[in-house]
């Protein structure tokens, strides 16, 4: 039979025996853990404390934040938690930045709305339009219920022709002008007045441009706060300017003494009280402000109109290059197909094209910036040219010219040196002007090299390659002046196709396919090379008639014996006309 | 065709001002004053602007039609214009003619009549010329009343008066029962 048995055999404790000796230090090391982490949260604590306690006296005995914060990093019991603290407390101020920065946004009114439409628009009268609607929906709504009104209105007469169409560039600067002159609204000091000057704000140890101190209050010749005589508005002065009226004559606007007449009321300034409308009930009494006659006496021109353009009423802009429009037809845009939310509808494909032209668009930004930069630097190497090919000489660009531009300078620093008072032997603006071209024939050589590749990184040999291609003193005045003209023309090529895709991307709700080949239809690069060559008399065979020639020849561009030598190969002249002017002509000239 | 429809003149001295959306002892009263004024004359010049290209659309059709022209066509323009806003005394006016003036009647028809609107036309092309130095004059001088109400309010609160929003109804005074409660 089988036996059970029923006694209890207790395991006795065993320490460090085999009764699983891990899980109790395992308990032991977490129980160290808390304690540590306890003795660590009574540090922080105490290491707050004392952070407090360190700014705060330094604050009080006349110190900044920024000077407690300092002092209390060199605390050994506050350092070691002091990157935690510091960096909330700047968080606390980035917060209170971005606060007063939408308050900021907030409080400004119709008028803050207007100027700075009009600062946005530049002279395109449909970003003023899109600027002043952003504006308007950023005012706090009491604002916008208050402004609105008045500020369409000022929209309307800016934007607006008599007969309701929009107006052109031209017509809405003309209005600008008009409305700058009769409200004063516009010059710097006004607007200084209204809106004032940025104020520098510490913020613990970085300095910013952050709050906007108006100087109306304070403004010289304004009311004390608290003084201010309703009906005097803004009792602030204006610098003389002269305004271009509509009629293209010039309106010279005398200064007003800051508490003088008011131009915005028409009345006077500090105490006075604006003319009341029953004065002057007729409100087109007020408009009298507009200039009926110009400075000579005669009537001034009736404002621009609708149809002072084009038979339609609308302007397009042109290329002053190629003569082609650079904005597109509307028969030549794409049509989205827009859904009930005003946006167009794609299909996922459609969104991804549409997507990535306008991604290679924005990533051409610098190229684009470049290329602005470069128009101002070929106009001066044209400079230069000029300076060095007029009147001959050993500074003519040409061959071995950066060789003869530092041989100049070595003449020239020589004589400096053996005999101070002589003077150089070599024109100073012609040397300067050479140095001044090699310069500039670098810097664009890099420029062209971007423009063309758009790296920024490209290999040694490009550079000099874009460097041989770019006008130089290497160059002969007339290829210099050719050069640096064609590469201008590609440069406003490539600036006016800018401005047609920007024009294009908002007109298509950011659908850029096919501005590419409309610009170049409209367009082509030829016609922008052509009128290069126009300008200078040139054609495929050298220069089209002997006034071409003469004008080379006046401008410095070629000599009279290549001239002579030009239009005899060219048939232009006689072999006896070509001996009569060598005989006479050809002598050598002085040499500077 | 009429060329007294619209009426182009606008308030003279005489007329009362207009009012305006702030209370008579607001500070920027005067200012609002002027503005609403501005946008009542530009509104009758919108008007008026708006009957003349009516009368032009009427017109152009009558022109068109030339010799072939008859009464009862001008009828059907003038009673469109009627329609549109124009005062029927005026038209009727215009073509009963003023002999006292040496304005003839209208025509009954034929070259005479085409003759007749032609010379309506050629009245009408002086209105929209006038019309539209008009227009722009008025639309100048309400942008510049709103440029004066803003520059109003921009001041105001830089002195501290805080968005002079548009003006609430006032509560009613105390001890005034209000007729809804009871």
């Amino acid at each position: 039979m089988p036996t059970v048995d029923t006694d209890l055999n207790p395991v006795p404790f065993n320490p460090g025996g085999d009764m699983n000796p891990l899980g109790v230090v395992d308990n032991v090391m977490t129980l160290r853990g808390k304690m540590l982490q306890q003795q660590q949260m009574s540090q922080m604590l105490a290491a707050r404390q004392k952070f407090g306690q360190i700014v705060a006296a330094t604050q009080a005995s006349g110190g900044s934040m920024e000077d407690g914060l300092n002092a209390a990093l060199k605390d050994p019991l506050v350092a070691g938690y002091g990157g935690e603290l510091y960096a909330q407390y700047k968080q606390g101020l980035l917060a209170n930045v971005q606060i007063q920065g939408e308050q900021q946004r907030q409080s400004v009114d119709g008028l803050g709305v207007v100027h700075k439409a009009i600062a946005a628009a530049g002279d395109d009268p449909r970003n003023f339009d899109k600027s002043v609607n952003a504006g308007l929906a950023a005012l706090s709504p009491t604002a916008r219920a208050r402004d609105a009104e008045a500020v369409g209105h000022i929209k309307t007469m800016l934007t607006t022709n008599p007969d309701g169409t929009p107006a052109d560039p031209a017509t809405y600067a003309a209005n600008r002008a008009r409305w700058a002159i009769s409200t004063g609204a516009l010059d710097p000091g006004t607007i200084g007045a209204l809106y004032g000057t940025p104020k520098e704000v510490d913020q613990g140890g970085q300095k910013a441009f952050g709050n906007v101190t108006s100087t109306l209050p304070g403004y010289p010749g304004a009311p004390a706060p608290g003084s201010f005589t309703p009906g005097s508005i803004v009792p602030m002065g204006v610098a003389p300017r002269t305004e271009v009226t509509p009629g293209g004559g010039s309106l010279t606007i005398p200064a007003v003494p800051p508490g003088a007449a008011n131009p915005l009321t028409g009345g006077g300034g500090q105490g006075a009280t604006p003319a009341p409308p029953a004065g002057s009930p007729n409100p087109l009494s007020a408009a009298s402000s507009i200039p009926t006659t110009n400075l000579a006496g005669s009537p001034a021109q009736p404002m621009p109109s609708a149809g002072a353009g084009t038979a339609s009423g609308k302007t397009t802009p042109t290329s002053t290059f190629g003569g082609g429009p650079t904005v597109a037809p509307d028969d030549i845009l794409p049509k989205p197909v827009l859904g009930t939310n005003g946006l167009p509808v794609r299909t996922a494909d459609q969104q991804g094209s549409v997507g990535e032209l306008v991604k290679q668009f924005n990533e051409h930004q610098p190229q684009y910036d470049m290329t602005a930069q470069s128009l101002a630097r070929l106009d001066n190497a044209k400079d230069n040219i000029q300076t060095l090919a007029k009147g001959g000489g050993w500074m003519t660009p040409g061959a071995a010219g950066a060789i003869r531009a530092n041989l100049g300078n070595v003449i020239n620093t020589f004589s400096a040196i053996v005999d101070p008072k002589a003077p150089p032997p070599v024109d100073i603006n012609k040397v300067a002007a050479a140095q001044d071209l090699i310069k500039e024939t670098n810097t664009l050589g890099f420029s062209l090299a971007h423009q063309m590749f758009g790296g920024g990184r490209e290999p040694l040999g490009i550079v000099n390659d874009a460097i041989s291609s770019v006008p130089g003193i290497e160059n002969s005045p007339l290829g210099g002046m050719l050069v640096a003209d064609i590469l201008k023309a590609g440069a406003t090529w490539q600036l006016d196709q800018r401005a047609f895709k920007q024009d294009w991307l908002e007109r298509t709700h950011g659908d850029l396919t096919g501005a590419d080949t409309a610009f170049a239809k409209l367009n082509p690069p030829s016609s922008y090379m052509g009128k290069v060559m126009e300008t200078y008399g040139l054609g495929p065979k050298g220069f089209t008639s002997p006034e071409a020639v003469k004008s080379a020849v006046q401008n410095h561009l070629i000599t009279s014996k290549m001239a002579y030598d030009q239009m005899k190969a060219q048939g232009m002249i006689s072999d006896k006309v070509y001996n009569a002017a060598a005989k006479r002509d050809f002598e050598p000239t002085g040499s500077q | 065709m009429p060329d007294d429809a619209m009426n182009t003149e606008l308030p003279g001295p005489s007329a009362p001002p207009a009012a305006g959306t702030l209370p008579p002892g607001h500070p920027l009263a005067p200012l609002d004053q002027a503005h609403q004024q501005a946008k009542a004359v530009h509104g009758k010049v919108e008007q008026a602007s708006g009957m003349l290209a009516t009368t032009r659309a009427e017109l152009d059709k009558l022109t068109a039609l030339g010799d072939a022209v008859t009464s009862d066509d001008v009828l059907e323009g003038m009673s469109k214009l009627v329609a549109a806003g124009a005062d029927p005394k005026v038209l009727l006016a215009l073509m009963a003619g003023n002999p006292a003036q040496g304005t003839p009647p209208m025509p009954e028809g034929g070259t005479a009549l085409a003759g007749w609107i032609a010379q309506q036309d050629q009245t009408i092309k002086a209105q929209e010329a006038q019309i539209g130095q008009i227009k722009a004059q008025t639309q100048h001088a309400l942008g510049i009343a709103a440029t004066r109400v803003l520059a109003g309010h921009r001041a105001m609160s830089m002195m501290g008066a805080g968005e002079a929003g548009p003006v609430q109804p006032s509560a009613p005074p105390a001890g005034n029962p209000n007729p809804l409660l009871h």
